[in-house]
């Protein structure tokens, strides 16, 4: 009994928490200009910018907001049209939770759970979920509004009525107005420990700057999510990313980089950097292209200058001419791929190599 | 399983063939059980096959007679008791009405039966302005625990036909190229990250040097899943010049020591060997280390099929081509 009032005494304090008239009255106070960076819009030059954000257990919603704020403005004066975060860019706001700081200082956030008795991380997710989105939504829809510009917010992991959770981003349009939102399709092994779910769409969004989309991470891995999402008219494709591991420049390359040569379509690529608890993230963002649509030759328009620093780095796309080259890029041949690819894969589900 | 890659630098054709010779019985002797040569081999070992290939890069079409490649290559095969992966052969194909031509990728069993016939089954826009005609089959054979599928040339640069080939039990995949000009970039966005998506070995074995108006200058190497290699690079073997070019330039000051020094061969796989008109990589492959890698990550384990089964058939138009 005394369990159940405490858990709605929090539920309680966390709505209140995360209202969202309290983000947008914070960041009324703030510096809005420039705010007319897609008043124009030259498909022949889109400038999309990829923010290397620092992740932070972040216990008051209006230092969430703040700190998005700073990445947008600075994303903004470089006349950026397009701003792209990180995946599990939501997680900062696990810091709501009363404690969870301390709880997770010194061991995997796993063991610290495991105490807890049957809990997992998707649990805990599902607890903060509904605040986390008000805090999420209120942020990125008041910067998208206040700069006037498209904003991909990372991604969040939220609950579903049904109590699953999903990895997923929201796009949001230069009125605040959120234009889709998109789960990632393909997790990793340890986001099943976790309690994550997969989803089973994928999106495109059809802008002034061009045909979007936004899946997560992994999602990058597989040529399928590229080739269902260009064949579907996607122009830039945002990229978040999370990186549990050291860096790597090998291992970092597999994903949005492949993907965008084979694909043709232009990656904005982002990454997590920071600590929390036990977990370290590193990365670079970039903006990646063909290679024959950059200037080296290697399919990098723009890369952050390391892998532990937050900033943001921006280019300018050319949708016109992206268009233009894949009417000549080779393109799988559909007989070959219907008539082998589809067996393939239920051959595989039969006989999976492990 | 010990397999050799053979980079052969072309020149007149009596040289070729005495390379590529030479080549074989130096992968035999080094104990190679499967020995892949580079695109166009069947062209540049005869004067006629030559003058095949230059047809095709003017643009001109022809039904001429080809030399026997394919007994000499069985025979080949059978006097050095190895699996053979004979490069590939431009040929004249197509009907009377409509010639054209076709990039063959034979394989051959020790005792110099043909496995099989794998066809280019992707062109780019340039070849098939020259007559290049694909196929629509794709097969793989079996050799010492590996399940191996040819990748033909330009077809690298199309995921779907390496993911058939794994999907259906390829463990190896074995690419026969000549990439004109030099690009490491290209290279890697080619064999490199299929093997990666895939985590499969790979083994890509170039044509260099000047061949009709183009200047080969890709780089043969042996790739495998970036976890198992040395600084996770995902190369087990590449003559220093194109690895060294990535490693130091991109890992900077971060390069592990053991990839400071420029090498061939990651230590304990083989060796390289060079000869006059080729230079060879000598590695050997193991199956358990791909089941090791993918038991502690499977990417194949998340494969979302019922997205796939969504959105792909709209995707490959219902297999209209």
């Amino acid at each position: 009994m005394l369990e159940r009032i405490r858990d709605a005494l929090l539920r309680s304090l966390l709505y209140y928490r995360s209202r969202p008239g309290s983000i947008r009255r914070h960041l009324a106070k703030r510096d809005f200009s420039p705010g007319d960076n897609c008043k124009v819009i030259d498909l022949g030059r889109v400038r999309v910018a990829a923010v290397q954000a620092r992740l932070t257990l972040l216990s008051d919603p209006r230092d969430y907001a703040e700190a998005m704020y700073h990445y947008v403005r600075e994303a903004a004066r470089e006349g950026a049209q397009l701003v792209v975060f990180p995946e599990e860019n939501g997680t900062h706001l696990l810091g709501m939770l009363p404690g969870i700081e301390d709880m997770v200082r010194d061991r995997p956030i796993e063991e610290a759970l495991g105490e807890l008795g049957d809990v997992n991380l998707a649990d805990l997710f599902a607890f903060i979920g509904e605040a986390a989105r008000r805090v999420h939504i209120a942020t990125f829809s008041t910067l998208a509004r206040g700069f006037g510009l498209y904003i991909i917010g990372g991604s969040i992991n939220l609950p579903e009525r049904d109590g699953r959770v999903y990895n997923e981003t929201f796009l949001f349009g230069p009125g605040g107005e959120i234009l889709g939102n998109q789960r990632k399709v393909h997790l990793l092994p340890v986001e099943r420990q976790w309690g994550l779910c997969a989803g089973d769409r994928l999106e495109v969004y059809r802008t002034p700057l061009g045909n979007l989309a936004a899946p997560v991470c992994m999602d990058g891995t597989y040529f399928e999510t590229y080739r269902i999402l260009v064949s579907m008219g996607a122009d830039i494709i945002a990229m978040p990313y999370a990186l549990m591991e050291k860096y790597n420049y090998w291992t970092a390359l597999r994903g949005a980089w492949p993907r965008t040569q084979e694909s043709y379509a232009y990656s904005v690529y982002t990454t997590l950097v920071g600590k929390v608890g036990t977990i370290e993230f590193e990365g670079r963002s970039a903006i990646f292209a063909p290679l024959e649509m950059t200037p080296r030759g290697d399919g990098v328009l723009a890369e952050t200058a390391d892998h532990l620093s937050e900033g943001v780095i921006v280019a300018d796309l050319d949708i016109t001419a992206l268009r233009e080259r894949r009417r000549t890029a080779l393109r799988p041949d559909p007989a070959l791929c219907s008539r082998y690819l589809p067996a393939a894969y239920e051959e595989y589900a039969r006989r999976p190599r492990l | 399983m010990r397999i050799g890659v053979v980079e052969l630098e072309v020149g007149h054709p009596e040289t070729n063939l005495r390379a590529a010779r030479r080549a074989l019985e130096a992968c035999a002797a080094e104990g190679c059980r499967l020995v892949l040569f580079p695109a166009y081999l069947g062209n540049v070992l005869s004067e006629e096959g030559m003058e095949v290939f230059l047809r095709f890069r003017r643009g001109e079409l022809t039904r001429a007679a080809f030399p026997d490649w394919e007994e000499l290559f069985s025979r080949w095969a059978r006097e050095t008791g190895v699996y053979l992966v004979g490069g590939s052969v431009l040929v004249p194909a197509g009907s009377e009405a409509s010639p054209g031509y076709a990039n063959l990728c034979p394989a051959f069993s020790p005792s110099g039966e043909v496995l099989l016939r794998q066809l280019q089954t992707h062109a780019d826009a340039e070849e098939r302005e020259r007559g290049l005609v694909t196929g629509d089959e794709l097969g793989r054979f079996s050799a010492e625990g590996f399940v191996v599928g040819p990748v033909v040339s330009t077809d690298v640069r199309v995921p779907e036909v390496s993911r058939v080939h794994c999907l259906l039990g390829a463990t190896l995949l074995v690419v026969p190229s000549a990439v004109p000009g030099y690009s490491p970039w290209a290279q890697l966005a080619g064999l490199w990250q299929e093997v990666q998506q895939n985590q499969v070995f790979g083994a890509e074995a170039c044509l260099v040097g000047e061949l009709g108006g183009l200047s080969f200058r890709g780089r043969t190497a042996v790739f495998g899943p970036c976890e198992m290699t040395p600084g996770k690079s995902g190369f087990l073997a590449g003559f220093s010049s194109f690895y060294r070019d990535l490693t130091l330039r991109y890992m900077g000051d971060e390069t592990p020591p053991e990839l400071q020094e420029p090498w061939d061969v990651a230590p304990g796989r083989g060796t390289a060997l060079t000869g006059e008109g080729y230079r060879i990589l000598v590695v050997d492959l193991d199956p358990a280390e791909l089941r090791a890698t993918w038991q502690e990550y499977d990417i194949f384990g998340e494969l979302n099929l019922n997205l796939y089964r969504r959105h792909l058939p709209e995707v490959y138009g219902g297999g209209e081509r």
